[in-house]
């Protein structure tokens, strides 16, 4: 479903064909932890806390006790829990209601919804190894020079990746669709991904 | 100095204090301490064992120290770069030494004022200070480069003994060591208890271990680094918990690999360390121990009392000749060997395979001595085969077949001639720094063995550095824009190093020259111009002209086989560099990477996958070489094939093949194969070899056709795909600035459909460009595909891109070699059926119900058929689809009630084997044992290096049966097995009339002018095979395999049992109505 979303709006069809949504979704504490994340909690800071923060403002709007919910399936029977355990657990945790604004600015001349795939490969793949250094991923990103990269971007060549707001990533991204004088900016290419279409 | 091996001493005798002795063996004290007595002095013996090696080391600390002084006049850093070779001076050389010269004159720095005196001394300190530094390293260095020899026991009185004889001058003879070693060796504490209780998990990956250690033993020895994997084992058996991984096979290796080096010393070293881990000697043990002392030529004496010992441990003579793999050299010493105990020792005639005949009744004709055995000869006379043999011979010896493209080469313009120089100048300094960083990685991978880590060193060797980077700069050369997984690429390129490695120990072992002369003389069956007098088939003809020996080559375990190539490509992704601007070729000019490793992310999966540059790809396509490299298995033979013989012997003259193909990594075929015994397999040995046996050509017209239509625009209708050019493209590639969001998604989705098209055009553009240049490569040329079969039984032309499997267009394209008129029949069979339409949309689900086809896939492969009707409404085919697909479901149902009966019988009676913990297994009517190989997943992973890599295997025979797949594959599979065996019923069949016979599993080939014969023994034989009682047979087979011994208690089994015996009644079809039915085989 998270998947579906994003893509949704990063492709501008289903419930975005016709312009922007503002969406309000109950989430549970931990989805939304991570959907909020950056580099100051890096423990869960992930490749969807980007995409969500580049194409939406992620606001928290409420925190509710899961045991303010009666749980139904789809037949309309109340649900079983699998397990005691997962039940207390789950008893334990909060649903946080989200606030889903589109940003006005997403797209831009480089970003459109015709290349997002590669944003979301060059940030998935970033994400592979969120400890290492964004030089030595920019090699198996792009064929351009890294340093090159890092000086337009202005970033030091020891930062990494957990290192990165979400803003840096669609700078990074711009950057390098953005560079002239190279016939070939990418390593993707779109045999590399499942593409939903 | 001094102070510092005193030190090292006071170490020693603090090792004594270390507990030798492992507690596991402490119950067989008693018994060896009453042998050997003196348990007082062994005590003590461990720890001075190692001051001896200390001393060794003391020694060669002595050379290191002189060097370091010659060495302090210069600059430190020069020094360095010497160390390694310094430190490689092995220790034998370390007793000439010049002795240590006392150095520093210091009574000179008096005479100098005190500032000056201070500074010197100041100085000195760091000198001293520095050199104290060096030689700590050159120490560390020097014990890294040494490899251990002599073992370090843990049991005391064993350690004891092997110190004091030892040290004891003069040295009682070795062999005298050897045949007390050989005494009461002990016998092995059942550890495997100790592993029932550990959980499945960690035993398989302990199991993987010692499978991955005994193969790196194995490969050591092949690759002539003995000492290295006696270091190894050395090191593995010093430590407890090391040691208890290690397995009598592993001490075998060893033990062999001395004996052929005749090195009598570490044989006995290991056959220490066998006691000491408790492992009584075997067979092989005791070969080689004979063998050794065969090539030593020991007296008499010792080895009777060898032979003595070995009959008390309840071993026969016999069988060291009989149920060995050894090669011929190593049978031919442990002959002479023990022919000097026992003069008059005949070894026992290997049975000649020949007078052994299949008794299967269906083969009863095919064996019967009554009439000369008949076999389509070649066409060709002696000499013309002799000399294609050692055409094949060559490209085998070659390994890779270079094949010139049959695309249109270009216009020779000064872009292309530059680019092709480009690449030219490139690959020689590729060649170069892919040799180097090889040496590299060896020298890494040889220190980890050295320090007892996994290593890949052995495999490294196999092959020569040249030979490995040619191997490197092919994949380079083949890989595709969109690049490849790393796991696959890796994979690939460790079986090529396997291969290769095969074939060239084939050359080194003189198999050649035996292979030469043993198919000249079998090729006196085959020639057109000659006659044998005994009348054999071809196989039978090859067994009595010598005996097969056994395979030596064991498969690596997969997962070494993936590391080795993994290792390669990181090589290659780290050093093969080019220009940023390939336009100018300069030094100064930035280098940057040819091959990336990148991601793809496919659902949850991540997958590695190398791409080359663009830039890269761009000058391969602007350099147009026009040149292709395939393997020498992947291309016919310019032969007729070696016959069929055993489950992997056969087919190609060097080059490995098997009988059986499976996935890599799944070997219960195997096992299943060489179990079984060598007549049930005779029919389907003798039907392969024979369909390997036709000669093939080239039909020269239809390939200039083909040629010419496929390097104007090809045309997809007639079944030759299109260049490149034609793929279509989208409309616009530039959008105003102001598109909607919805123009833009309408482009990306149009973009992806182009792609998507294109690159099903690119992939059969590539397999015709394949074939089609194999086709030319081949052109007037006479050739043979050998075939194998796969695991049901059903047999495949061997070479992938080019043979009769496939498409009109592959067909077409092949005619037999030896033409023969059309009959008066002939002209029916060019005659095209008409209204076959109708019936083709249904018949693949026909068929297929039988197999068990689910409605939904009966629908899909409905639609597929309407699809391909031109003139249907496309618009209705999903509900057109459903509608046939329940109107042939429901009178299916009817007409065939009694096939459903067998079907649902075999699949719950495949559920119930499975649910018992084992995997299905039959024998077809012809004997070919077969099991399902369907498991459940195991996942194995690599990890390190630019990427960990993980691989699922459904083969791994320690995981349980997966049940659905087993329940159902087990109708299909069997259908098909049935039906391989009338195809190989048929073959022989008409083998024995004479005829030329191929087939596509259930597509019969003959010339035009014989149909009417293949026909008629091709229903005799339908008939005869299902005359058999085919389900009681399985049912008792199954009965037997499943349900007896100390199984058959279990109430599961009961139930198993229960299903077995109720068999099914079959059908009223009237068999012989088969015969005079004009459509049975169309």
């Amino acid at each position: 479903m998270i998947w579906k979303v994003l893509h949704d709006i990063y492709s501008c069809t289903s419930i975005y064909r016709y312009g922007r949504v503002e969406l309000n979704f109950f989430f549970n504490e931990l989805e939304s932890q991570r959907m909020m994340a950056n580099p100051l909690n890096p423990n869960l800071y992930y490749a969807l806390s980007v995409l969500w923060q580049v194409a939406y403002d992620v606001k928290l709007l409420h925190t509710e006790p899961w045991s303010s919910f009666d749980m139904c399936s789809q037949s309309g029977q109340r649900e079983k829990p699998e397990s005691k355990e997962s039940l207390e657990q789950q008893t334990q945790q909060n649903l946080c209601l989200i606030q889903l604004t589109p940003h006005k600015d997403l797209f831009s001349q480089h970003l459109t919804s015709v290349n997002y795939d590669v944003f979301f490969h060059m940030t998935k793949q970033c994400f592979l190894k969120r400890h290492g250094k964004l030089i030595d991923h920019l090699t198996s990103l792009s064929p351009i020079d890294a340093m090159d990269i890092l000086k337009k971007i202005r970033q030091d060549k020891t930062i990494k990746i957990i290192d990165m707001y979400p803003s840096d990533f669609k700078c990074l991204f711009e950057t390098i669709e953005c560079s002239k004088d190279h016939t070939c900016k990418w390593l993707y290419d779109d045999f590399m991904e499942d593409v939903i279409v | 100095m001094s102070a510092l091996r005193w030190g090292r001493g006071a170490a020693g005798l603090g090792w004594a204090l270390w507990p030798a002795g492992r507690p596991g063996l402490l119950a067989e004290e008693g018994t060896l301490g009453g042998l050997w007595g003196c348990r007082r002095s062994s005590s003590a013996s461990p720890c001075e064992q190692d001051r001896r090696r200390d001393w060794g080391h003391a020694e060669l600390l002595e050379v290191l120290e002189a060097r370091v002084r010659q060495l302090q006049a210069d600059n430190v850093s020069e020094m360095r770069a010497k160390l390694l070779d310094v430190a490689r001076i092995p220790e034998a050389d370390g007793s000439q030494s010049p002795r240590k010269v006392e150095a520093g004159n210091e009574g000179a720095a008096l005479g100098l004022t005190s500032r000056w005196a201070q500074k010197l001394h100041k100085e000195k300190l760091v000198m001293q200070k520095r050199k104290q530094k060096l030689e700590e390293n050159l120490q560390k260095q020097a014990r890294k480069h040494q490899l251990r020899v002599e073992p370090q026991l843990l049991n005391r009185q064993l350690a004891g003994w092997l110190q004091r004889w030892e040290r004891s001058t003069p040295r009682s003879p070795w062999e005298e060591q050897l045949a007390q070693l050989l005494q009461e060796a002990p016998k092995r504490l059942s550890r495997e208890e100790q592993h029932d209780q550990a959980n499945r998990l960690s035993k398989m990956r302990y199991e993987a271990q010692q499978q991955r250690l005994l193969a790196f033993l194995e490969c050591c020895v092949l690759a002539d680094q003995l000492p290295l994997a006696h270091h190894v084992l050395v090191m593995h058996h010093s430590k407890s918990r090391q040691q208890r991984a290690l397995t009598l096979p592993m001490y075998n290796t060893l033990l062999l690999g001395w004996a052929r080096k005749g090195s009598f010393k570490e044989l006995v070293y290991v056959f220490f360390m066998m006691k000491d881990a408790g492992l009584a000697p075997d067979l092989l043990s005791y070969a080689a121990a004979l063998q050794c002392m065969g090539r030593l030529d020991q007296d008499a004496s010792t080895i009777q009392r060898c032979l003595k010992q070995m009959a008390q441990d309840g071993l026969q003579l016999q069988e060291l000749f009989t149920s060995l793999p050894l090669c011929k050299e190593d049978k031919a010493v442990l002959l002479r060997a023990v022919r000097k105990a026992e003069p008059t020792f005949l070894p026992p005639q290997p049975p000649l395979p020949s007078f052994e005949v299949n008794t299967s009744p269906l083969l009863k004709e095919i064996y019967s001595t009554d009439l000369p055995a008949s076999f389509p000869k070649q066409h060709l006379p002696l000499e013309t085969l002799k000399d294609l043999f050692r055409q094949q011979l060559s490209v085998e010896m070659a390994t890779i077949v270079t094949v010139d493209s049959v695309e249109k080469a270009p216009s020779l313009t000064e872009e292309v001639l530059q680019a092709r120089k480009t690449l030219q100048e490139l690959r020689t300094r590729w060649e170069a720094e892919l040799c180097l960083a090889l040496q590299q990685t060896k020298a890494r991978e040889a220190q980890a063995a050295r320090e007892g880590r996994p290593s890949l060193f052995p495999y490294l060797c196999l092959l020569s550095e040249g030979e490995l980077t040619q191997l490197m700069l092919q994949t380079l050369q083949v890989l595709s824009q969109q690049g490849e997984s790393l796991l696959s690429l890796a994979q690939e390129l460790g079986m090529r190093i396997f291969n290769r490695h095969v074939v060239q120990r084939k050359q080194l072992n003189d198999e050649v020259q035996a292979l030469q002369e043993r198919y000249f003389k079998y090729l006196h069956l085959l020639a057109s111009d000659t006659q044998v007098v005994m009348s054999r088939l071809p196989r039978q003809h090859w067994e009595a002209l010598g005996t097969t020996e056994a395979s030596q080559d064991q498969p690596w375990p997969l997962t070494v086989v993936v590391q080795l190539g993994k290792q390669l490509a990181e090589v290659l992704v780290q050093t093969v560099k080019m220009p940023s601007n390939l336009a100018q070729l300069q030094d100064t000019q930035k280098l940057i990477p040819v091959l990336y490793h990148v991601y793809s992310f496919q659902s949850f999966r991540q997958i590695g996958i190398l791409k080359p540059h663009p830039a890269f790809i761009q000058l391969l396509e602007t350099a147009a070489e026009r040149t292709m490299t395939f393997e020498s298995a992947e291309v016919p033979m310019l032969c007729p094939p070696l016959p069929w013989t055993s489950p992997h012997s056969g087919a190609f003259l060097l080059s490995p093949t098997k009988l059986m193909r499976s996935l890599e990594g799944t070997i219960q075929h195997q096992r299943l194969l060489e179990g079984c015994p060598p007549t049930e397999l005779h029919g389907a040995l003798d039907a392969l070899t024979q369909l390997g046996n036709c000669a093939w050509r080239v039909n020269g017209r239809v390939l200039d056709l083909v040629l010419t239509i496929f390097n104007a625009k090809g045309c997809p209708r007639l079944g030759v795909p299109s260049p490149a050019s034609e793929a279509p493209r989208p409309s616009k590639h530039r959008l105003p600035a102001n598109a909607s969001p919805e123009r833009k998604t309408e482009l990306r989705r149009e973009l992806a459909r182009c792609l998507k098209v294109a690159r099903e055009m690119h992939s059969l553009r590539t397999d015709a460009l394949y074939r089609l240049s194999l086709a030319q490569h081949l052109r007037h040329r006479v050739f043979w595909l050998p075939h194998n079969m796969d695991f049901r039984g059903r047999t495949y032309p061997c070479p992938p891109h080019f043979n009769h499997l496939g498409s009109d267009l592959a067909r077409a394209l092949l005619e037999f070699a030896q033409g023969r008129p059309l009959g008066p029949h002939g002209l029916n069979v060019a005659k095209v059926l008409e209204g076959f339409i109708s019936r083709k949309v249904v018949k693949q689900t026909v068929m297929t119900v039988v197999y068990g086809v689910t409605r939904y896939g009966g629908r899909l492969q409905i639609e597929k058929r309407l699809r391909e009707l031109s003139d249907f409404p496309q618009e209705f085919v999903w509900q057109a689809s459903h509608y046939l697909v329940r109107q042939v479901f429901n009178s299916l149902q009817e007409m065939f009630s009694s096939t459903r009966a067998i079907q649902r019988w075999l699949t719950e009676s495949a559920r119930l084997i499975a649910r018992s913990g084992l995997a299905v297994e039959w024998v077809t009517p012809l004997g070919i044992p077969i099991i399902q190989p369907y498991h459940h997943d195991s996942k194995v992973s690599i990890s390190g290096g630019i990427q960990s890599l993980t691989f699922c295997s459904s083969g791994d025979t320690n995981q349980k049966p997966n049940t659905l797949k087993q329940k159902n594959g087990f109708p299909p599979n069997f259908i098909h097995s049935l039906d391989s065996s009338h195809m190989m019923l048929t073959a022989l069949h008409c083998y024995r009339k004479g005829l030329t016979f191929v087939s596509v599993h259930d597509c019969f080939w003959t010339h035009a002018a014989d149909v009417a014969v293949m026909n008629q023994v091709c229903r005799e034989q339908f008939v005869r095979l299902h005359s058999q009682p085919i389900l009681h047979d399985l049912s008792r087979f199954l009965v037997e395999r499943y349900c007896s011994g100390p199984r058959s208690t279990n109430a599961q089994v009961a139930k198993l049992q229960e299903m077995l015996l109720s068999v099914p009644k079959t059908g009223t079809f009237d068999l012989d109505q088969v015969k005079h039915s004009t459509y049975f085989f169309s």
